[in-house]
């Protein structure tokens, strides 16, 4: 029997965090439903206080439920205190869970109808806030509670800002310094330029020209140090790079403007602080891009609740919790891990049996049963059961931290790649240098006309030569391509990342939880009858449990009954009484051990679905066996679409996965996917395939899974799903904001179109310096002809980098 | 002719002044959240409404 598609019905929201509720298990009061208990009460208090607009004003709800609260320890808190001269504190903390504007507006509101809370404010960009309060009138778990009760989540922070903050700011204020003295100098400049042509006072002119010296000289000496110093240790390696140019072509143009004054040349200062201008406020532009991904993988970090259950037991034998930061758990501590919840350690079961979906380690789908003395990983999930468990390996000590510092081998072993105005660069300025040279060869040698003049065609050469257009080509690029991208669904952390993804053409993709959705889904079943209510009895039993393949089972049918009794036995079935008939689901030796039989063509069946790779869950009531269910991982819709676009597109697509090679043949041949399977692979070895690809080929490796950490890493672009684990969008150079594979072939496109972008501009940028070198050469070349030359090339630039969005 | 002089002076302290102010705001961290006041300033005109409506 096919599946029949589920009925939309109607479909039912939470009134709080919007994620879809079962109208007959959800809480319901009065016309609204709420998913859980912790949005009920987050909803009412909200209300309660006057903020329901909270509701309208969101623009944002993914994702909305509640963050698991933390015990606001105080002691946790103390580094983010500060003490200020008046005795009041002032706690810094970053907040988890806040997604739109209306998430910061409710917070500080609330916090600040309480008049012992003097000032709470929260950095919109990178959700840090600051509170100051009298400890004498509130104390901090009671500052910290106001967010807590709301459903975000404090974390202290300090003060120390975070490398692209830095570089950002560190470029604002450089940009700043320039930009106001750039504008003082242009003045005195065009009035010397149409001075040059229609003829002014001597004195006046020699005045305009001192003025321009002193407004030019802050920009040379403050705003342009971080080229001068970059430059010249680029230089100790015999590098040249933008800002040996740009330094090059600045200093050189203060410089000979310095002279000129005296000599009674034209000057150049308006070029030399233009350039540094433009140039800066590309780098500033490119760090806020880089600023911006940083923020955005930051929040899809955060996301994730990093406590522990920590057991505590007290000296008269009583066991109590405490809720606890897994970095303060130690060695030996004992911790209890629930259904739904990830492993907080490495450890050993000491009590307890559970079933724990490993697929994120080994790449296999299906739970593994554990008991006591079963070994269990960090950054597991459990599916069903309670366990205490004995932290064995914390922090380095763990498998997860050996993946990591794998990770951290394979990234210091990456060779820093050159993007292509540096690698363009390289080659342009011995070029330039020695076209300077020979020009003063040929006046001061063959044309005679003295050394002054030689020397001044000779600079003036190179002053030309550096046009703000190739400062501003990549930058604006970049910044284009990375708001182009994260509308597609991807963010890229930085921008050579984007023109590596241009030159890819091997795609490596990991199986579960990226080709397939990694949940489990019926994808067949058999019932000997056909009436609904054998099927709402089924369903309903499968309802309560949270196993995947129940979960998978319960999907397919809406209607619910209540359970009278209700058992559920890890790694086997449950057994439950409903409506007073007696329902077994389970494996076949689950249904073996009730007593069950099997009739000849459901063994028919079953053997069938167990070839097609399939999983089986049998159904019994009242111990006749009444419907068998196979259920498998099913491959996500764009999945083979997108791989075949790609091998349309000439690209090489493999497969790898951890399981075993006859189940990924069967999954990938029953969806029509042709391509390259690697079976079997272990973490380090999936590093390893994409190490050795990369000698030949431009590999991109597609993952979530901490066992894909390396291999991201190891390529030359790694990209990460969503809901990937956190050291796997640690380690990628990419994450998708949506789940969907096509993302991955459309965003191909886009870095294409960037790199060819890049490239127009700074051939652009070079056809300008082809013109104006001759010129500057033979001394043609008139000032102002120079700078609306230089200014139509940034302008061309400028617009040619607004294509990406289109 | 003098009174280019004067004017020179005049854009010059104008100038200057006004990148003391820039450097003031940069001091004062006015430019450490750039993001926020566009929203902020929305946020404020509803605090009223809010106020109306629950009389």
């Amino acid at each position: 029997m096919a599946l029949k598609d589920t009925e939309q019905t109607n479909k039912c929201v939470c009134a709080h965090c919007s994620s879809e509720v079962n109208p007959k298990t959800g809480i319901k009061e009065n016309d609204k439903y709420f998913c859980c208990e912790g949005c009920r009460s987050v909803y009412h208090l909200i209300n309660d206080e006057g903020f329901g607009s909270f509701y309208t004003k969101r623009t944002d709800w993914e994702d909305a439920a509640p963050v698991e609260q933390v015990e606001a320890d105080e002691e946790y808190f103390e580094s983010s205190l500060e003490v200020l001269n008046n005795g009041d504190y002032s706690l810094s903390i970053v907040i988890t869970g806040i997604r739109c504007a209306a998430c910061i507006w409710l917070i500080e509101s609330s916090a600040l109808k309480d008049e012992r809370i003097k000032s709470f404010r929260i950095n919109y960009a990178n959700h840090k806030a600051k509170v100051i309060f009298n400890p004498k009138d509130i104390s901090v778990k009671e500052v910290l509670q106001k967010i807590t009760r709301l459903g975000y989540c404090p974390l202290p922070s300090t003060n120390i800002e975070t490398i692209h903050d830095k570089e950002r700011k560190d470029y604002f204020y450089r940009f700043g310094v320039a930009a106001f003295f750039t504008m003082q100098v242009m003045m005195y400049s065009i009035a010397n330029y149409t001075g040059y042509f229609k003829g002014m006072d001597e004195n006046l002119y020699f005045l305009f020209k001192l003025l321009s010296w002193a407004l030019a000289t802050p920009v040379l000496i403050y705003s342009a140090y971080p080229f001068f110093q970059k430059s010249f240790s680029a230089l100790k390696h015999f590098h040249f790079t933008m800002d040996t140019l740009v330094a090059i072509g600045a200093g050189t143009s203060y410089l000979y403007s310095v002279a000129a004054i005296f000599l009674g040349y034209e000057t150049y200062f308006d070029t030399s602080v233009m350039i540094i201008t433009l140039i800066l406020l590309g780098r500033f532009i490119e760090a806020g891009a880089k600023q911006k991904g940083g923020n955005a993988v930051a929040k899809l970090l955060s996301l994730k609740p990093k406590n522990v259950r920590k057991i505590i037991y007290e000296q008269n034998g009583e066991k109590s919790y405490i809720t606890i930061p897994i970095d303060q758990l130690a060695k030996g501590d004992l911790f209890e891990i629930s259904t739904g919840s990830n492993v907080a350690a490495d450890g050993k079961i000491i009590e307890g049996v559970c079933e724990i979906d490993e697929s994120m380690l080994t790449g296999e789908p299906m739970p593994v049963n554990k008991k006591e003395g079963s070994q269990v990983y960090a950054g597991t999930k459990l599916i069903n059961g309670t366990c205490t468990v004995m932290a064995e390996n914390v922090g380095v000590d763990s498998f997860l931290s050996k993946i990591a510092a794998s990770v951290d081998d394979a990234q210091s072993s990456k060779a820093p790649i050159q993007d292509v105005a540096d690698n363009f660069i390289g080659k342009f300025v011995p070029f330039v240098l020695i076209v300077a040279v020979l020009s003063f060869i040929y006046w001061y040698f063959l044309a005679s006309v003295g050394a002054e003049l030689s020397i001044m065609r000779a600079v003036s050469v190179l002053v030309i030569a550096c046009p703000c257009a190739m400062g501003l080509a990549t930058p604006l690029a970049v910044i284009s391509a990375t708001n182009k991208l994260s509308e597609t669904g991807v963010i890229f952390k930085n921008g050579e990342a984007i023109e590596r993804y241009a030159y890819v053409n091997d795609f490596y993709f990991d199986k579960t939880g990226t080709i397939t959705t990694g949940n489990m889904t019926v994808t067949d079943y058999k019932l000997s009858f056909s009436c609904s209510s054998v099927l709402n009895l089924i369903t309903s039993a499968a309802f309560y449990s949270k196993h995947p393949a129940s979960k998978a089972i319960a999907a397919i049918n809406e209607d619910l009954y209540e359970y009278e009794k209700f058992e559920e036995t890890a790694g086997k079935g449950i057994t439950a009484k409903i409506k007073n008939t007696h329902v077994i689901i389970g494996s076949q030796k689950f249904m073996q051990e009730n007593s069950v039989k099997f009739t000849e063509d459901y063994e028919e069946y079953i053997e069938k679905s167990i070839e097609k790779g399939c999983t089986i869950v049998c159904a019994a009531v009242n111990h006749i066996l009444v419907g068998v269910f196979s259920i498998s991982d099913i491959i996500r819709e764009e999945a083979a679409e997108t791989i075949s676009l790609l091998q349309k597109e000439g690209n090489n697509v493999s497969i790898i996965t951890g399981d075993s090679e006859k189940a990924a043949n069967i999954i990938l041949g029953n969806a029509g996917i042709k391509a390259n399977i690697f079976a079997d692979v272990s973490p380090f070895d999936k590093g390893n395939i994409l190490q050795n690809a990369k000698d030949t080929k431009k590999t991109v490796m597609v993952g979530d899974g901490i066992n894909d950490a390396i291999a991201l890493t190891a390529a030359s672009v790694g990209i990460s799903m969503r809901n990937s684990t956190d050291i796997s969008i640690e380690s990628a150079s990419a994450v998708l904001l949506r789940n969907n594979l096509s993302i991955i072939a459309k965003s191909h496109k886009v870095c294409r179109k960037t790199l060819r972008i890049i490239k127009e501009n700074l051939f652009w940028a070079f056809s300008y310096n082809l013109i104006a070198i001759p010129l500057a050469c033979t001394g043609l070349i008139h000032p102002v002809m120079s700078a609306a030359f230089m200014s139509f090339s940034s302008l061309f630039v400028v617009t040619n980098s607004m294509r990406i969005k289109r | 002719m003098k009174s280019l002089f004067v004017l020179i002076l005049v854009s010059l302290v104008v100038g200057i002044s006004a990148f003391l102010v820039f450097l003031l705001a940069g001091k004062k961290n006015q430019f450490d959240d750039i993001e926020g006041p566009k929203y902020r300033m929305l946020n404020d005109d509803d605090d009223d409404d809010l106020d109306n409506t629950k009389k």
